[in-house]
């Protein structure tokens, strides 16, 4: 990702003008930029490749479309992923569901006594064998996380997007975020250890 | 002082990063002195390590992106030649 350099050029406000106007040149640096990163999050959101190709295909086409709309106070990325976002939301029926009572929730105050120690600390093993157990199980604990869950860590984690801008992708306040990062976080750990302790 | 109950939810829901000076040097310590949350820490580093390592090596198909970049552009040209000035694109 060529990140820094193009999330400067693209917050400067003659190029958001540009933008705004439909200049084909600075559709095509943005398209160029963040193409590869939106496809790689559809994928990453658990779409199989020809859904992530057309979901793709479908936000840029939703994005120059509403250029006119686009005034620059989030960042052309934040903008292309709050599309991309809503475009996923669609096709899940639980999102309205994922806030209330988690049941990771109930798995992660289990683990602990009442005086708020581990009563069931997390497994000790050394580097080598957690990497190698990861390595393993990574990609089918990802498939059973809820998608929303699932599109914060990624985004977190894999697109380094700040706070802020998952928030505004998401429409989520900070402490929302916190509650999504801390389920899903707790979640992928306790699938790990689980599926690494049957073998 | 920080129990390990609170310790595990401020460090996977990254509200230690926007907490207070007292709360960080408590967080810390706590983590100096407990190996349980000691390895829980760095479990769920490992896990956001790996998911970048396996996103990363998840089959970016170049040619996928070039076929888009193009069909994209071939839209914004079209509508420029039929439409100037007012932006119309095909869903």
């Amino acid at each position: 990702m060529k990140g820094g350099e193009d999330q400067a050029a693209f917050s400067n406000p003659a190029f958001v003008e540009r933008l705004r106007t439909g200049d084909a040149t600075a559709i095509e640096a943005v398209v160029h930029a963040y193409l590869p990163q939106v496809l790689r999050a559809a994928r990453g959101a658990g779409l199989d490749a020809q859904r992530a190709q057309d979901v793709t295909q479908s936000v840029f086409l939703t994005f120059i479309q509403s250029l006119g709309r686009f005034e620059g106070r989030s960042h052309v990325r934040t903008w292309l992923f709050g599309i991309l976002y809503r475009k996923l939301s669609e096709t899940w029926r639980s999102v309205k569901r994922e806030n209330r009572a988690d049941d990771i929730d109930d798995v992660m105050e289990n683990r602990f006594a009442p005086d708020g120690t581990w009563a069931r600390p997390p497994r000790a093993a050394d580097q080598a064998t957690l990497d190698a157990e990861i390595r393993t199980h990574l990609a089918a604990c990802l498939d059973e996380v809820p998608q929303r869950q699932r599109v914060a860590f990624l985004l977190r984690e894999v697109d380094g997007f700040s706070t802020e801008e998952i928030c505004n992708v998401l429409e989520v306040t900070d402490t929302n975020l916190g509650v999504l990062l801390f389920r899903v976080r707790n979640r992928l750990r306790e699938c790990l250890e689980k599926r690494s302790l049957k073998g | 002082m920080l129990k390990c109950h609170e310790v595990s939810r401020l460090a996977a829901s990254e509200e230690i990063a926007r907490a207070g000076l007292w709360r960080r040097m408590e967080f810390r310590l706590h983590l100096m002195m407990c190996r349980h949350c000691r390895n829980y820490v760095r479990q769920v580093g490992l896990i956001g390590a790996a998911a970048r390592r396996l996103m990363g090596t998840a089959a970016e198909d170049a040619q996928a992106v070039e076929r888009l970049e193009a069909e994209i552009m071939e839209a914004v040209r079209k509508s420029d030649d039929s439409d100037s000035g007012a932006h119309r694109y095909p869903h």
